[in-house]
C-alpha cells in the first residue's frame, strides 16, 4: 500500500531543502560578488562612500536572494510581501532622516563641491574632509576633534572649500586716533604690508580710511596671500601692525566721549 | 666658488665658514650654525633658483624687467639677469640656503584659476660677463614676436620642473629660453646652454613633450 502521507512528507522535506540550498548557494555567490561591487565603487567613490555602497548592495541581494529562497521552499511568498509593504512604510516614516541624509549623500556626490583631504568649513564647522559616507561627512576639525556631520546638514550649507583656491584675502580694521597723522598711519601699515614675504605684491594690498567712528579713525587693510600661508600670515601680522604703530607713535585710543558741562 | 668643496681642517669665503672641532665640522653662516659629524667634509656648493625662500611654496617664478618693444616679425636675444640663492649640501642633504633678493610672490592670472609665483626683479643686460659674480644668473631669451602689432614685454613666466642651470666658477646660467609672442605667448625650453664649457647642475628636471610648451596666457 503506497504511504501517500509520506510521499507528501517526503515532497515536501525536498523542497525546503531546495529552499536551504538555494539560500546557502546564493549567499556563496552574494559574498563573492560584494568583494567585486566594493572594488569597482572604488574606482568611481570616496572609500567609505564606497564601502557603504557595496554593503547597502550586498544585503538588497541578501534580501533578493532570501525571497527566492522562500519561493523555492514552498513558502507563500505574496503574503510576506504584503506585511512587508506594510512595514516597509512604516519604517519609510520612521527613517525619513537616514533616506533625506542618503539622498542629500548622493548629490554631494554627483555635485563633488569638495574631496576628501580638502580643507572645508560648513558654516562653523571647519576642517579637513576624513571620508564621505553615503549618511555622514566626518572631518577632522581644525583643534583636533572629529566631527560627524550629517549629509543633509552639509548638502544645506553653504560650503566653503580652502583646496580649491590658490590665493586668499584676509582684512582687517584698524582704529587710530584723531590726534595721529592718519597718512603716517596708512604708511605705517603699508611698511609691515611691504616687509611680509607672503603678503602678494599682486594684486596690491589696500590701505584706506574707511570711517570716521566716535573714538578713532577706521584704516581698513586688505591683502592677499598664498592659501596655504594665510592663516600664518593673518595671525601674526596684526601684532606687526601694533608693534609698527607704537613704534611710530600712532595711538590707538580706547572710546571715550567728551562731555562738555553748562552753567 | 660652486662645486664640490672639500675641507680638512677649515674653509672661509664670503658667505660662510667651516671648522673642525674634536670629532665634527661646524658651519657657520651670520646666526646660522650647524654641526657635521664626519671625518673629511666634502659640502656641494650649488646655484639655486631663487624659489626656496622663505619657504618652497611654488615651482614658478615670475621675471620682471624693463619693458621691451618688440616690432611685429621681429626677433632678439636679451639676457637677464636675476639673482640667484645658494644652496649648500652635505651628503646630498640641504644644510643652509640662502640669497640674495628679496623674498617675495605675487599672483599671476585671476584670483580664480590663476597661480601663485615668485617674484625676481631681473635686469636686461646687453653683455653678459662671462666671469658671474656667483650672486646672480644669466637668462638667455630669445623673443620673436609672430604678431602683426608690436608687443610690449616686460615679465617672464618659468618653471624650475623644466630649466636646467649650469655654472662655471662664478658664472650662472640657465637654459636657452625662447619666449614666441602668439595670441596666447608661450615659453620654450630649449634644452641648450648658450656659453661654453659649464656644468650643469644635476638635479631632476622633467622634460616637457615636444608639443608641449608652458604659456602666458595672461600676459607678457
Amino acid at each position: 500500500m503506497i504511504d501517500i502521507a509520506a510521499i507528501l512528507a517526503s515532497e515536501k522535506a525536498i523542497t525546503v531543502i531546495t529552499g536551504i540550498v538555494t539560500f546557502i548557494i546564493g549567499i556563496l555567490i552574494i559574498k563573492r560578488l560584494e568583494k567585486v561591487f566594493e572594488r569597482g565603487f572604488r574606482r568611481s567613490m570616496p572609500k567609505g562612500m564606497a564601502k557603504s555602497v557595496s554593503r547597502l548592495t550586498y544585503y538588497g541581494m541578501v534580501f533578493l536572494v532570501s525571497l527566492i529562497a522562500l519561493d523555492a521552499g514552498g513558502f507563500k511568498i505574496e503574503s510576506l510581501l504584503l506585511a512587508g509593504g506594510v512595514m516597509g512604510v512604516a519604517i519609510g516614516f520612521a527613517s525619513k532622516t537616514t533616506v533625506s541624509n542618503l539622498i542629500s549623500g548622493l548629490f554631494l556626490y554627483v555635485d563633488r563641491p569638495f574631496d576628501i583631504g580638502d580643507s572645508v568649513d560648513f558654516e562653523g564647522v571647519g576642517g579637513t574632509v576624513q571620508d564621505i559616507t553615503p549618511l555622514s561627512t566626518r572631518i577632522t576639525t581644525w583643534d583636533g576633534p572629529m566631527v560627524r556631520v550629517p549629509n543633509e546638514t552639509v548638502f544645506n550649507s553653504n560650503i566653503k572649500n580652502f583646496k580649491k583656491v590658490v590665493v586668499r584675502r584676509f582684512e582687517y580694521k584698524i582704529g587710530v586716533s584723531y590726534d595721529s597723522n592718519i597718512d603716517t598711519a596708512m604708511k605705517t601699515i603699508e611698511k609691515v604690508l611691504q616687509d611680509e614675504p607672503y603678503v602678494l605684491k599682486e594684486p596690491a594690498v589696500s590701505v584706506f580710511m574707511s570711517n570716521m567712528l566716535d573714538s578713532s579713525i577706521e584704516i581698513t587693510v586688505k591683502a592677499w596671500t598664498p592659501a596655504s600661508k594665510n592663516y600664518s600670515v593673518k595671525t601674526q601680522i596684526l601684532k606687526k601692525f601694533y608693534d609698527a604703530l607704537t613704534k611710530a607713535k600712532i595711538e590707538i585710543p580706547y572710546p571715550q566721549m567728551d562731555v562738555h558741562l553748562r552753567k | 666658488m660652486f662645486g664640490k668643496l672639500s675641507i680638512e681642517k677649515s674653509h672661509k669665503n664670503t658667505h660662510f665658514s667651516v671648522e673642525k672641532k674634536r670629532g665634527y665640522f661646524v658651519y657657520k653662516r651670520d646666526k646660522k650654525t650647524v654641526k657635521l659629524v664626519s671625518k673629511s667634509l666634502e659640502l656641494e656648493v650649488r646655484p639655486l633658483i631663487p624659489i626656496n625662500l622663505p619657504d618652497r611654496i611654488t615651482d614658478t617664478f615670475m621675471v620682471r624687467y624693463s619693458s621691451l618693444h618688440i616690432g611685429p616679425g621681429e626677433s632678439t636675444i636679451v639676457f637677464l639677469k636675476i639673482p640667484i640663492e645658494i644652496g649648500v649640501f652635505f651628503q646630498g642633504e640641504s644644510i643652509d640656503t640662502f640669497g640674495f633678493s628679496k623674498e617675495e610672490f605675487v599672483l599671476y592670472g585671476p584670483v580664480d584659476g590663476g597661480l601663485v609665483a615668485r617674484n625676481v626683479r631681473g635686469e636686461v643686460i646687453e653683455n653678459p660677463n662671462e666671469k658671474g659674480d656667483g650672486k646672480s644668473a644669466i637668462i638667455p631669451l630669445r623673443i620673436k614676436n609672430y604678431l602683426k602689432d608690436a608687443v610690449k614685454a616686460s615679465r617672464l613666466l618659468l618653471n624650475t620642473k623644466f630649466l636646467e642651470v649650469y655654472y662655471k666658477d662664478n658664472l650662472v646660467a640657465t637654459e636657452m629660453v625662447k619666449l614666441d609672442l602668439h595670441g596666447i605667448p608661450r615659453v620654450r625650453y630649449m634644452n641648450r646652454n648658450y656659453f661654453k664649457g659649464m656644468t650643469k647642475i644635476k638635479a631632476k628636471k622633467q622634460v616637457l613633450k615636444k608639443e608641449e610648451v608652458s604659456k602666458m596666457e595672461w600676459g607678457v
